[in-house]
Formats: C-alpha cells, sequence, structure tokens
C-alpha cells in the first residue's frame, strides 16, 4: 500500500467502494433472481399439481382412465415435466405420462404432501388427491362429520434442467455485466482522475525539484482547478525559498569576504611580527655589537688609559727608586689610578647590568627605581602609590620593574622634561602603572618599532608586558607630553603571575 | 325471505325465550345447539303456543349443558330438538311426554328403541313422506318415469315404501346399493345409466360433503336430474329439493303441544304437514328444465288436499 503512487491510490480510492459495491449488488441481484427463480418454479409445479389433483380428482372418483389419461398426457406436454403418474387409493397405478426417473415407489397409506430435490436435476411432488369436500348447512347434516375420502395420490417429477441452466445463464450474465461495469468504471475512473492526478502529479513535480535545489521550479496555476490554492501557495514558497536563498548566498558572500580581510589583516600582522621580530634581531646584534665596542671603548679608554698610566707610573718607580717622596707621590698616584680604574669597573658593570633590588614586593622596588632615575639620569620622578596587590610574582615584578624603568628612561632620554609622575592603582582587576611627563612628546606609531637611540624602546616594553598578559597604551602627541600605561590582570586569589612565566 | 323469517323467529325468541324461572315450566325446550335453524323452530314454536294462550313464561329452553338447571323438573311436555337433545334425554328418568324435532324417521326409530316406552313419544320427522317426494318428481318431470334412488345402508330401509308408492303413481324406482366410498360412483354409474331421475334420500353413507360434489357431477354429466332433500344440495347443485322450513315444523309442533297441554294425548309420529319446493335456476337451465317454485309447491298442496 505504502508503494503506491498518487494515481494508483485516487484509482483504488475511486474504484474500490465502487467495485464492492458492483460486486454486492450483483450477487444480490443474482441471488434474488435465483431465489426468484426456484420460487417461480416450484410455485408453478405447485400450481401444475393442484390443476391435476383438480382434475382428477372426478376422474378418479369415476375410475375414468380414459379422462385421466387425456389429463396427464396433456399435463406432460408441459416444460419440464419428465412423469406423471396417478394412483388410486389402494397405491395401484391408474395412468402415467412420461418416464418415471426417481424410482420412488409409492406408498398408498401416505397422505402427507412431498416436494423434494432429487439427483439428476430432479424435482419431485407428491400430492394426495382428496374428494372435494362441499360445506351443507342443513338440518341433515350429521353430528359427527364423514372423515375425508382420499381418492388416490399424485407424484409429478420435473426436471430442473432449464432452471439450472438459466442459474447458469445468470450467473455468466453477472459475471459480464460486472466486468463490462468495472470496465467502464475503470475507464470513468481513470478519465475523470486525470483532472484531479494531473494537479497533484505537477505539484508533487515541482516540489521534487524544489527539493532537490531547483528553487526557480515553479508549477502552471490553473485558477479554475482544484489546486489552484495549492499552486500558488507551493509558488509562494518556492519565491520565498529562493529569495532566503540569495539572502543566505550573499551573508556567506559577506561573511567569506570579511574572513578574507580578517586573513589578509592578520598575514599583514603576522609579517610585521616577523619583520620587527627580524629588525628587533637586527637591532639586538647591533645594540650588542655597540655595547661591545662601549665596553671596549670604556675598556680602552678608561680603565686601559688608567692601567697604562699605572704600568708607566710602575716603571718610574724603578728608576727613581731611591727618592722616597717622590715614591710616595708615586705611589699615591697609582692608588688614585686603582681607585679609578675600580670605579671605573663598577660603572662599566653598573651600566651593563644595573642592580635590581633583590625584593619581591612592587612599592619598595618602585622606590628604587625613583631613586635610581634620580641618580642615574637626574630625572626626578613623583612616586604615587594608590593601590597594590597583596601578593606580585617575582618574575612579573621583574618584568614590571623592568618595564617601568624603560618608561623612565626613555622620559630622562627623550622628553627633555625634567620631572616624571610615576603612578600605580587597581582598576577593574587590573594593576595600572602609568608614566606621565609633560615633555615634547612624539607620535605613538613610531613607539611600536625598536628604538635605534638605544635600550629596547617601546616594542621591547609592550612585548614584554604581553608575555604576562599585561598591554601597554601609549597617548602621546608632539609637543603634548606622554602618557604610558601598563595593564596587568590581577588575581586577587593567586599571586600575579606571568603568563609566559618569563 | 328466508332473512324475514329469521327476523321473526329472533323476535319470537325474544319475547318467549325466558330463563329458568321459580314456577316449573309447562314446556322445556331441549335443543342440541341455537343455531339459526333451530332458534327458528323454537321460536315458530314459541310464537304457536302464544297463539293457544301458553304465556312465553310457560316455556323453558335448554341446551344440553344446561340441562341440570331442570333437574328433577316435572314439565307437562318435552320438546326436543336433534340429536344431541335425544341423547341427553335418554338418561332422564321423566313421564312427561316427549316431542322430537328435527330429526329423521330413522333416527326417530332408533331412539324409540332406546327409549322403551318409558313415556309417551312423538316426533316431527324431518324427512319428507315418500308419497309426497314422488308426487312432486311426477309433477315436476311428466315424462320421466324411472326413478333412480342410490341407497345406503340407512336408506335401503326405504325401498319397499318406494317401490310400492311408485307402483301407485305409475312410477318405476331403480335403485343401487353403495356398500363403500369405493361403490359409490359404480353403484352410481349404473344407476344413471338406467334411471330419468335421481332421488337423493338421506342417508349419511351416501349423500355427504364429500360425496356430493361428484354425485352433482356425475348426475350432471349424465344429464340426470337429481331432486334432493334439502335447499343446501340445490345451492349446491341439484335441480330442485323437497324439505320443510324450521318455522314450518316449529309451527307444526306448536299445534302438537297445545293439544297436549289442553290435555290430549300425544299425536303418533308425524311427516311434516307443510313444505316447501326450492329449484336451482342455473341448473334447470342447464339441463333444459323449466320448473316454477311457486307452482310445484301450490300443486303439491293441492294433490295433497285432495282427496
Amino acid at each position: 500500500m505504502t508503494k503506491l503512487d498518487i494515481r494508483s491510490r485516487v484509482l483504488l480510492a475511486a474504484l474500490l467502494p465502487a467495485t464492492l459495491l458492483a460486486v454486492a449488488l450483483a450477487a444480490l441481484f443474482l441471488f434474488d433472481r435465483l431465489a426468484v427463480l426456484n420460487d417461480a418454479y416450484r410455485q408453478k409445479a405447485e400450481a401444475m399439481a393442484r390443476q391435476i389433483v383438480a382434475g382428477s380428482e372426478y376422474g378418479l372418483f369415476s375410475g375414468n382412465r380414459e379422462a385421466l389419461q387425456v389429463l396427464v398426457d396433456r399435463a406432460a406436454r408441459e416444460e419440464d415435466v419428465r412423469s406423471i403418474t396417478l394412483f388410486d387409493a389402494a397405491g395401484r397405478v391408474v395412468v402415467g405420462a412420461g418416464a418415471p426417473g426417481s424410482g420412488v415407489e409409492p406408498d398408498h397409506a401416505i397422505e402427507t404432501e412431498l416436494m423434494v430435490e432429487l439427483p439428476g436435476n430432479l424435482m419431485l411432488l407428491r400430492r394426495p388427491i382428496w374428494g372435494a369436500n362441499l360445506p351443507l348447512d342443513d338440518l341433515f347434516r350429521d353430528a359427527t362429520p364423514p372423515s375425508r375420502t382420499r381418492l388416490g395420490h399424485l407424484i409429478l417429477e420435473l426436471s430442473t434442467d432449464r432452471i439450472a441452466n438459466r442459474a447458469r445463464q445468470l450467473q455468466w450474465t453477472w459475471i459480464a455485466i460486472t466486468a463490462v461495469f468495472l470496465m467502464f468504471g475503470v475507464i470513468l475512473a481513470v478519465s475523470l482522475s486525470r483532472g484531479v492526478i494531473r494537479p497533484i502529479i505537477q505539484v508533487a513535480d515541482v516540489v521534487a525539484r524544489i527539493g532537490q535545489g531547483e528553487l526557480k521550479a515553479r508549477v502552471p496555476v490553473d485558477a479554475n482547478g482544484p489546486l489552484h490554492h495549492l499552486e500558488e501557495g507551493l509558488n509562494k514558497m518556492a519565491s520565498h525559498l529562493e529569495s532566503g536563498q540569495d539572502e543566505l548566498q550573499s551573508r556567506i558572500m559577506a561573511a567569506t569576504a570579511s574572513l578574507r580581510l580578517h586573513q589578509e589583516h592578520l598575514t599583514e600582522l603576522v609579517q610585521e611580527r616577523t619583520a620587527q621580530l627580524r629588525a628587533m634581531s637586527i637591532e639586538l646584534t647591533k645594540i650588542e655589537e655597540r655595547e661591545r665596542q662601549a665596553v671596549a671603548q670604556d675598556l680602552h679608554d678608561g680603565l686601559g688609559q688608567i692601567l697604562a698610566v699605572a704600568r708607566l707610573k710602575l716603571s718610574v718607580l724603578d728608576t727613581s727608586s731611591g727618592d722616597g717622596v717622590r715614591l710616595k707621590h708615586e705611589l699615591t698616584f697609582i692608588e688614585g689610578l686603582i681607585d679609578e680604574a675600580n670605579r671605573s669597573v663598577r660603572s662599566l658593570s653598573l651600566q651593563l647590568s644595573p642592580s635590581m633590588p633583590r625584593t619581591l614586593e612592587l612599592a619598595p622596588a618602585l622606590e628604587w627605581l625613583v631613586d635610581n632615575m634620580r641618580r642615574s639620569f637626574g630625572l626626578h620622578v613623583n612616586l604615587s602609590i594608590v593601590d597594590l596587590p597583596p601578593h606580585i610574582d617575582a618574575a612579573v615584578l621583574s618584568t614590571l620593574v623592568r618595564s617601568t624603568r624603560e618608561l623612565l628612561a626613555n622620559v630622562a632620554r627623550h622628553s627633555h622634561a625634567p620631572v616624571a609622575e610615576l603612578s600605580t592603582m587597581i582598576q577593574d582587576d587590573r594593576l595600572i602603572i602609568s608614566v606621565t611627563d609633560a615633555g615634547i612628546g612624539f607620535e605613538p606609531l613610531n613607539g611600536s618599532k625598536p628604538s635605534t637611540s638605544g635600550g629596547f624602546g617601546l616594542f621591547s616594553v609592550r612585548e614584554r608586558v604581553g608575555y604576562i598578559g599585561g598591554e601597554l597604551y601609549i597617548d602621546s602627541s608632539p609637543g603634548d607630553g606622554t602618557v604610558a600605561v601598563l595593564s596587568v590582570p590581577v588575581d586577587f586569589d593567586r599571586p600575579v603571575t606571568g603568563t609566559s612565566g618569563s | 325471505m328466508a332473512f324475514c323469517r329469521l327476523c321473526c323467529a329472533l323476535l319470537g325468541l325474544l319475547v318467549a325465550y325466558t330463563p329458568v324461572r321459580a314456577a316449573p315450566p309447562s314446556i322445556v325446550v331441549v335443543t342440541s345447539e341455537r343455531s339459526a335453524s333451530y332458534d327458528e323452530v323454537i321460536a315458530a314454536l314459541a310464537a304457536r303456543l302464544a297463539q293457544g294462550g301458553i304465556s312465553a313464561g310457560e316455556l323453558a329452553i335448554l341446551t344440553p349443558d344446561e340441562m341440570h338447571k331442570q333437574a328433577g323438573a316435572s314439565p307437562r311436555l318435552w320438546v326436543v330438538l336433534g340429536t344431541t337433545a335425544a341423547q341427553v334425554l335418554d338418561n332422564l328418568e321423566s313421564k312427561a311426554p316427549r316431542l322430537h324435532l328435527l330429526q329423521t324417521r330413522h333416527s326417530f326409530l332408533e331412539i324409540g328403541a332406546r327409549h322403551r316406552l318409558r313415556s309417551p313419544i312423538s316426533a316431527i320427522f324431518l324427512d319428507q313422506p315418500v308419497s309426497r317426494q314422488l308426487q312432486l318428481l311426477r309433477l315436476a318431470f311428466p315424462e320421466r318415469k324411472r326413478i333412480g334412488l342410490l341407497l345406503g345402508p340407512v336408506s335401503q330401509m326405504q325401498e319397499p315404501a318406494f317401490r310400492t308408492a311408485a307402483a301407485d303413481l305409475g312410477l318405476t324406482i331403480d335403485s343401487s346399493l353403495v356398500e363403500g366410498s369405493e361403490s359409490l360412483y359404480p353403484a352410481l354409474h349404473r344407476l344413471l345409466d338406467k334411471a330419468d331421475v335421481l332421488l337423493a334420500v338421506a342417508d349419511p353413507a351416501v349423500y355427504n360433503t364429500n360425496t356430493l360434489q361428484n354425485i352433482l357431477l356425475s348426475t350432471f354429466r349424465a344429464r340426470v336430474p337429481l331432486a334432493a332433500f334439502s335447499p343446501a344440495y340445490v345451492k349446491a347443485g341439484a335441480l330442485l329439493a323437497l324439505y320443510s322450513m324450521p318455522a314450518q315444523i316449529g309451527n307444526q309442533a306448536g299445534r302438537v303441544a297445545l293439544a297436549v297441554l289442553q290435555g290430549g294425548p300425544l299425536p303418533a309420529p308425524q311427516y311434516p304437514a307443510d313444505f316447501t319446493v326450492s329449484v336451482n335456476a342455473h341448473v334447470a337451465r342447464a339441463l333444459g328444465v323449466s320448473l316454477n317454485e311457486a307452482d310445484l309447491t301450490a300443486r303439491l298442496r293441492r294433490l295433497e288436499t285432495t282427496p
């Protein structure tokens, strides 16, 4: 049933009830006709028997065989009569016609009527023949009326061949009529169902095409058709689907373009960062070389000169060893050279690696930094600590101190400002360290690249702060001073730690 | 006509009939049934008594089932209608005379044999006298001299009387005896071959509801007229019938009863004094016979009254 298509289902729905009805009506008609036929046949047999009985009564009473023979011969000429036999009251055959086929022996004592169907399409009727009873309403009637007088009986055999043939004819007629009716019904149903099935199939076809992605498919609308509402609705739905798909397509294309832009931006960024890293690497190499040359220059100009003078003085001591005052003066001079060499070495050492406080707290470190700036660069820094986190990881503390020192050093080197403001606070779970000066300012874009004037520059600061999850913000413009802000996340449940661990 | 008679009879019944009263009735009528014919007899009887000065209160009418109401009663006359009533009165010890009505002569003779003269007994027969029947045939069919009689066990006893009367009238009697149902047609066939007229004599073994149609058919086919003893036979197909109507019998019984009540003796059994002749016009036409009921009746009466 589930495999039937629409056409088959519609035809089945139209034909099945009609078929059942036709078969039922035909069967009803057939059975009714057969029953009527049987009844008519039986009635005919009864009538014939009654006629013979009535006609033979007087013949039996009078023993008139000739009259009885004429009667039965005439009756035997009737259609379907196989045989007629008349018996007298003693059971003796009086007259007969035809060939009895039943073989039923008459019983003279039988006074009951009988109608039986026998094998071989034979029907047998037995009827007793009574003397006619004529009611007499007179004063001579006896108190006990006489019993009926049985004059004999009749055995009538009828052939049921004709009714059997008629039944067969009816059956075949029934089959033929049913077949013709069904054929006519099929033709009619097919022709009538086309008007319904065609639009349905068209709609189903369009639905299938839409399902396969052919959103431009449309079903032709028949304004007078039975499915025009469905066809219009389907077309409207297809239009909506098509427009929706177009909109979706445009959105996808826009999103793809946006992604492409982002990808290109990221690619540029990566390329920029790669270039920056490459430049920073070169800069580091240069810085290293410059620092080497500076150290070498310092060693040559400072410590080398001192050591050469000290060598010279020591050689003079060998020739003026007799003069004690001079010797003492020379020794004092050499001692002074050694002290100067010592200071030169410490200065060089300090220059190569500034000493950092060995503390785990930010406030003392910042105070040291303020002092260091004053002594190293002559920069006066006003420190303002509004708030600090309770614990800071050592690596983070080192990054923050070095970055702050770089910012302050930049102020000292480039801003020409004698004073800088250093402040700390906690805002939105972030530690904010700001360095402000009222110097000459600069274009912030330049600060994103490695400095060529020595040190790591703002780029280095941003990279380092980035390692611990922080950010660097620069607000500066030429002539308006500079505000540099370090912002790092603070977890109050744990010490402030860097994401990179460096 | 019959309807008018019936109405008169019923009217008479209304006047005459009174349930059993405290005073013993002079006449008790015991009727076998309460059919129209019997009631007509009783009504005629009561009317005739009333004409004789006997009030309705002196007449009691009972059916056999009501006989216990008259247990020990001793009327001056019992009037017994029909065979059943006669059988009931057989067991009644009463010295009062009894007048039997609606009985054939043969039936009355049987009753008389059982009665053994315990009390006076008489009757007005239902059947007609032999001479009257033969006279009628001679009047109706002057040229038909051979009278056929189909006799049975009862009626065969009347054969000598028929032969004697026929000889007096110049007629010839041809008779056939029916000894069983199978012998009816052969006997009838033999008779119809010889007789000019078939005279039916009441005998239940020969003439009854089962045999009448075939007898009528046989006579009609043989074109032999059938003269019967009952208007029912004329209605069924007999050419004519001679009989006494219930009112005629009742009237005659009333005359007898009045005579008894006036102290007279109970008369001897007698045939009906008055009679009626009926003719089936259709059968007469079919047989090519022309008969007139009234004329036949009047001529027959004149014959009887003429010495």
